[in-house]
């Protein structure tokens, strides 16, 4: 600086410094004025610009966001800004919008009322439809509206707002379309659909109409739901319907019953949802016709309740042979409950008795669309077999593939065992009846050995050696006489003639029986009660009773045991018997068998008393045994229980009823001598041998002897003779004529006759039940000469 | 981003052929003031300079990096590029007076 005058390269830089100044300056003076509304911040990561004022950035983006279009056009209509909807209809970029003349953007025949539109935008804002010139040249129809923005700063500003028609009408398009589909719909719809509003049904569709039995909708529409809705109903619906007025969500389908027209009611499903039918809250409802489906429900209800209790095994599987369903009679007879037994194959049921061949012809069978039928052997659970009889049956579907089989099966081991049973009862009955003829036969001769022995006794002197000789021979026709006795009880022609007993006694006699019975290693313990009442039964049923019982505990004991019989009184009221099934109130006689052998399970017990069980190896029993005690403790009015468990013995306890009114027991004693008669008696018997007998054993005894060879021969001999006949004495059996039918003839003609019959067996004619009538006086053959000298007294006597 | 506004759309079509004017505006997006800016520098380029001149607008919301060139530092800013000297306006030019002057177009009146 050696002058005044300045250094020109100073002066520029004093005028870019001034500048720079001036321009700070004004930066500064354009921020606290507002004119700046942004800054651009330099930083080590380049440039940031932040906005100052956002306080119209809720706008901002309000208007970037709505599907309209927006500009704002300067005063010469040029776009100062626009939304991004905007740039999308005219279909060119946004930035390129800017600046531009808006009426370039509008179909020229429409840029007329466009500049119409900018003129009257300070005082209204009309709707006006406008077509657009997008980029690529196609007219957009628009709905344009604008309003004039001025303000005392800036200059003034058309707002535009454009709404793309295009979508609106494709909206509209789709709208229409849409409830075009829904009233087909509603038209087509197999259901029917209704609306209820206000108490009534304003509206239902055709199916809904014919649901109700109408012709036409017309007849339903309108109409109070009261109509459609039985009496008993009404409440429950109306509250639902209001439930659902009150917007509460639609309901599950609920079943219901609806009235026709006609009033018929129908089950209906009904599935309801609220609904605002013009404007106001209704409820739409869907009807279903269930009236079928109720009656198939209730079809296969009762099917089904039928196939779950028939007795036959019925169960279902799939092609593969799966159980899918198992009836209640597939558990009880194979014992695979229900959830054992689906899921699995049939085979589980196999038994080996048939072999693969068979089931292979099965399947074969069923496989190819046929049922199959036959009997097989199967095996339950706990692995016992039975057989059953079975039809197994494809079901195939309409098109004739198999979906699934359906197997029937009938257990028929009881009908087999049944048919077995009976079996033998016949085989028993013919050997019976065979035994009964031999027997009876067979008596007839040992009455006579008997009886010409006990003649022939008499004449031979008590010392003599031949007299020794004939009791042998007695004896020995005594044992004979015992062995078809056994034979004619064995063949059940065996008559039973009551007597009033001591308990004690009768047991008493038959210990020798019984020790003899059970041997040497089971130890016999008798136990009588005291001051017993009478009973009345057969002799001999109390032995077989007796017999049977002891011999079943010697096999039960197997070995070395103890055998009890004790006898007691008992009695047994009302309220005994009520909770002890099997006993009769009254007062009984008990006679308890007990060992202490292996003893018995349940199901043993179960089947003890049926004829033909047995436990015992083949041949060792009949299995009739219990039976027949069973059989003679019911004929007698008792009953008989048993008390067993495995391993702890058993104890059968037979009760016979006390013998009312009697006081004297009946002993059978043989008197010394036999006691003789005078009196005149016929005896009829078509066996030659025994009618020489009688009347050799009757004369021998004093009496006069008419005799017949047969029942006509007798009423000959009745008739020429001219005295009394006090007695005749008749076989039962003869041809022509039996002798009861004798009997009542002679009665004719001499009342005051008395009769005596006399049998190897007893057959229905004087026997009923096996029990002998009253007042019929029996003699059973053979009989010795004692035996009939006394009974001939008797009922003579008698 | 730079704006060059196509056809004759700002461009006016009168003549003064021995000045071209060159003018770039930097905006922050479509603020009020940019908004503003642009509207009134529009406006005033019409009136005065009808035909010759166009206008650049730079978004640097869009591309922050473009104020480098220009030493922005406030939004908007007006650069006259042409004629030169360089000389910038900040704010959005709502006094005509002050963008007359700032612009040197007084002179030219």
């Amino acid at each position: 600086m050696t002058n005044g005058v300045p250094d020109p390269e100073l002066l520029a830089e004093i005028e870019d410094l001034r500048a720079r100044l001036a321009e700070a300056e004004e930066t500064v003076r354009a921020i606290r004025d507002g004119e700046v509304d942004a800054l651009v911040i330099a930083g080590d990561k380049g440039e940031k610009v932040h906005i100052l004022g956002e306080g119209d950035r809720v706008y901002r983006q309000f208007i970037e966001t709505i599907s309209e279009g927006t500009a704002t056009l300067s005063a010469e209509g040029d776009i100062l800004s626009c939304n991004a909807s905007l740039a999308k209809t005219l279909r060119q970029p946004l930035v390129q919008l800017l600046g531009t003349a808006m009426r370039d953007h509008l179909s020229p025949e429409d840029r007329e009322a466009f500049r119409a539109i900018l003129a009257q935008a300070g005082t209204e804002s009309r709707r006006r439809k406008i077509r657009l010139k997008t980029g690529d040249g196609l007219p957009v129809p628009v709905y344009l509206s604008a309003t004039l923005l001025q303000n005392a700063e800036a200059e003034p500003v058309f707002c535009l707002v454009l709404t793309d028609l295009e979508e609106v009408i494709s909206a509209e398009e789709t709208l229409r379309e849409s409830e075009q589909r829904y009233r087909e719909l509603l038209e087509l719809a197999p259901v029917g659909i209704a609306v209820y509003a206000e108490g009534k049904i304003v509206f239902i569709n055709p199916a809904g109409a014919r649901l109700l039995g109408a012709d036409s909708e017309e007849l339903i529409a309108g109409k109070p739901i009261t109509e459609f809705i039985p009496p008993d109903r009404l409440k429950t619906a109306q509250s639902r319907i209001r439930r659902m007025m009150a917007g509460e969500h639609g309901l599950y389908p609920v079943e219901d019953i609806y009235l026709k027209l006609d009033g018929t009611p129908i089950n209906v499903e009904v599935m309801a949802t609220p609904l605002a039918y013009k404007g106001e809250p209704a409820v739409q409802v869907i009807i279903t016709d269930i009236n079928k489906r109720k009656r198939a429900e209730a079809e296969l209800e009762r099917l089904m309740a039928a196939i779950e209790q028939v007795g036959d095994i019925v169960f279902i599987t799939d092609p593969e042979g799966t159980i899918q369903y198992v009836n209640p009679a597939f558990e009880t007879v194979t014992g695979y409950p229900r959830e054992e037994a689906i899921g699995r194959n049939p085979r589980m049921l196999k038994s080996g008795e048939q072999d693969q061949a068979f089931y292979q012809g099965l399947w074969q069978t069923i496989s190819s669309g046929k049922s199959w039928h036959g009997t097989l052997v199967n095996k339950r659970k706990d692995g016992k077999l039975y057989a059953e009889e079975a039809t197994i049956s494809p079901v195939s579907d309409p098109g004739g593939r198999i979906v699934s089989y359906v197997a029937v099966k009938r257990d028929i081991s009881a009908q087999r065992l049944m048919q077995e049973q009976l079996r033998q009862a016949q085989k028993m009955e013919t050997v019976g009846r065979l035994a009964g003829g031999v027997a009876h036969d067979f008596n007839n001769m040992l009455q006579v050995i008997i009886s010409y022995v006990e003649l022939s006794l008499e004449k031979v002197e008590a010392g003599q050696p031949l007299h020794k000789y004939l009791l042998e021979i007695l004896r020995a026709a005594h044992r004979s006489a015992e062995i078809t006795g056994q034979l004619l009880a064995f063949a059940r022609k065996q008559t039973v003639s009551p007597k009033v007993l001591d308990l004690n006694e009768a047991v008493a006699g038959t210990q020798k029986m019984i020790q003899r019975l059970i041997g040497e290693d089971i130890d016999f313990a008798w136990m009588p009660g005291h001051d017993l009442w009478k009973v009345k039964i057969d002799p001999a049923q109390l032995d077989q009773i007796l017999a049977n019982l002891s011999v079943n505990a010697r096999d039960a004991i197997g070995g070395v045991g103890k055998l009890t019989i004790k006898t007691e009184k008992v009695g047994f009221d009302q309220a005994y018997c009520a909770i002890h099934a099997g006993f009769q109130p009254g007062e009984y006689l008990l006679l308890a068998v007990s060992d202490n052998g292996c003893g018995m399970d349940r199901e043993t017990q179960s089947h003890l008393f049926e004829p033909f069980f047995t436990t015992k190896g083949l041949g060792k029993g009949t299995g009739l045994g219990l039976a027949t005690i069973y059989g003679i403790v019911t004929q007698n009015n008792g009953f008989i229980n048993v008390y067993s468990k495995p391993g702890h013995g058993t104890t059968f306890k037979v009760y016979l009823p006390r013998a009312v009114g009697v006081t004297a027991t009946e002993r059978v004693e043989a008197k010394a001598a036999p006691r003789r008669g005078t009196e005149t008696v016929l005896v009829v018997e078509d066996e030659a041998a025994i009618l020489e007998l009688a009347r050799e054993s009757l004369e021998h005894l004093g009496y006069t002897v008419l005799v017949a060879r047969s029942p006509e021969e007798a009423i000959l001999r009745s008739g020429e003779h001219a005295g009394p006949i006090q007695l005749m004495i008749t076989d039962v059996v003869m041809p022509q004529m039996n002798g009861r039918q004798l009997a009542e003839r002679l009665y004719a003609e001499r009342p005051g006759l008395k009769c005596l019959y006399m049998s190897g067996y007893t057959a229905d004619v004087i026997a009923h039940r096996g029990v002998l009538d009253e007042g019929v006086r029996f003699i059973a053959k053979p009989f010795s000469l004692t035996v009939l000298a006394e009974k001939v007294r008797e009922v003579l006597d008698g | 981003m730079k704006i060059k506004p196509k056809g004759g759309s700002i461009k006016a079509s009168t003549a003064k052929p021995e000045e071209y004017w060159t003018l770039r505006l930097y905006v922050a997006g479509q603020t009020s003031k940019s908004t503003a800016a642009f509207d009134n520098l529009k406006r005033i380029c019409e009136e005065r300079l009808k035909g010759h001149y166009s206008i650049e607008v730079i978004d640097l919301l869009k591309n922050p990096r473009l104020a480098k060139d220009d030493q922005i530092l406030a939004i908007p800013t007006l650069v006259r590029k042409l004629p030169p000297p360089v000389r910038r306006l900040i704010g959005d030019l709502s006094n005509t007076e002050r963008v007359l002057v700032g612009l040197d177009l007084r002179r030219n009146n």
